[in-house]
């Protein structure tokens, strides 16, 4: 059963075989819930995006054109999820920051080191927080989840030029946010 | 790779983490799952629409060619004869008949629809624009009843139809148009 494709397993569910349908909830829900925390939203508001996301793929399974890119296609359902979710995404990135505090004394290999680890990851999530959506998502789909150029224009429905341009100007808004850590690293 | 390019990949690095579902993410899905009920012409819809891969030998497509050439002869034979009167009673249609929604948008990639039909699903309906005139068509089988739905554009912008009959307040600051699909009445 794990070795079907995921074009086997739409077949058996359109069949009537519910439980199949949850073969591709743990093939994808890892994937679906990172994007979506990378997106800037909370565990809990993640875990409801990402759940009504695969409800909503079961109750179109018929409607899924290339059943074999069935990740491409459930993707497209929680990215749009996430956009009309957005007014309530909220403070993952200060939430991020004082959990890691919590624990910086006991963290190796210095509490300085640690602490400057935690100050640049609490600097990009706020970071990320300013940039415009498709900015932010193709960043996060590229950098974080290890999407080509090419893989990103089919998955958000666009051209490829469209996806290196958000590209360009994401780095760009990083660069003029973030512009300690570039002038760190020029040389002298 | 350049040094802006290697400082953005480690800066995004830094808010990388080993993310995992929990155990009760499948279970509450599937839970979920299992509680739907399917109306019967969203079956027969999507059944129909659903593409297959059909296999046939040479001589299996001979004899199915050959069968559907008998089966039109024949019936296309009963056709000549035969009076109003003899024509089989046409059979109780249950599923609803489509209701077109039409939305003009020349500067459009692509235009979506959804409402209370379809979840509120923002990907549910894909409208077409077969002859490229900027005028957006998707026939939707409705039963009779009040429905409220939006368009939208290019995956981003949800706008009202303005040929509506009327909008209402969506409760989040935007407007969402209304139909009213009635009977079908004999004439």
């Amino acid at each position: 059963m794990k070795d079907w494709s995921d074009g086997d397993v739409v077949e058996r569910v359109l069949s009537g075989n519910r439980d199949a349908f949850g073969l591709l909830v743990e093939r994808y829900q890892d994937q679906m819930l990172a994007y979506v925390k990378y997106m800037g939203f909370d565990d809990a508001t993640a875990y409801d995006v990402v759940q009504d996301g695969f409800v909503r793929a079961f109750r179109h399974l018929g409607r899924c054109g290339d059943p074999e890119r069935f990740d491409g296609w459930l993707f497209r359902i929680v990215a749009n999820l996430c956009r009309t979710a957005g007014k309530r995404r909220s403070k993952r990135a200060m939430e991020a920051l004082d959990d890691h505090r919590s624990t910086l004394v006991s963290q190796e290999p210095t509490p300085h080191e640690r602490a400057e680890e935690l100050d640049m990851r609490a600097h990009v999530e706020s970071a990320l927080e300013t940039l415009p959506d498709d900015q932010r998502e193709a960043l996060v789909l590229m950098y974080l989840q290890g999407y080509s150029v090419n893989d990103i224009a089919e998955l958000t429905d666009a051209s490829q030029s469209a996806v290196k341009m958000r590209l360009k100007r994401g780095r760009d808004a990083l660069k003029d946010r973030l512009g300690s850590y570039f002038t760190e690293a020029t040389p002298a | 790779m350049k040094s802006d390019e290697r400082i953005i990949r480690a800066l995004m690095e830094s808010v990388r983490e080993d993310i995992r579902a929990p155990e009760s993410l499948r279970a509450d899905v599937m839970r979920r799952v299992h509680a739907i009920r399917v109306p019967v012409w969203r079956r027969a819809l999507d059944w129909v629409l659903r593409p297959r891969t059909l296999r046939l030998s040479p001589a299996g497509g001979l004899a199915a060619a050959g069968a559907l050439a008998v089966v039109l002869y024949l019936g296309i034979g009963s056709m000549g004869g035969g009076t109003p009167a003899d024509a089989p009673v046409a059979q109780e249609n249950d599923e609803p008949a489509p209701t077109r929604f039409v939305f003009i948008a020349p500067e459009a990639s692509t235009v979506e629809m959804t409402g209370d039909f379809a979840d509120w699903d923002p990907g549910a309906i894909r409208l077409r624009d077969e002859r490229g005139t900027g005028v957006w068509i998707a026939d939707v089988p409705l039963e009779p009843g009040v429905y409220q739905y939006v368009f939208i554009v290019d995956g981003q912008e949800w706008r009202p139809d303005p040929q509506a009959v009327s909008q209402v307040e969506d409760g989040f600051g935007r407007e969402n148009s209304v139909v009213i699909v009635s009977e079908a009445v004999e004439l």
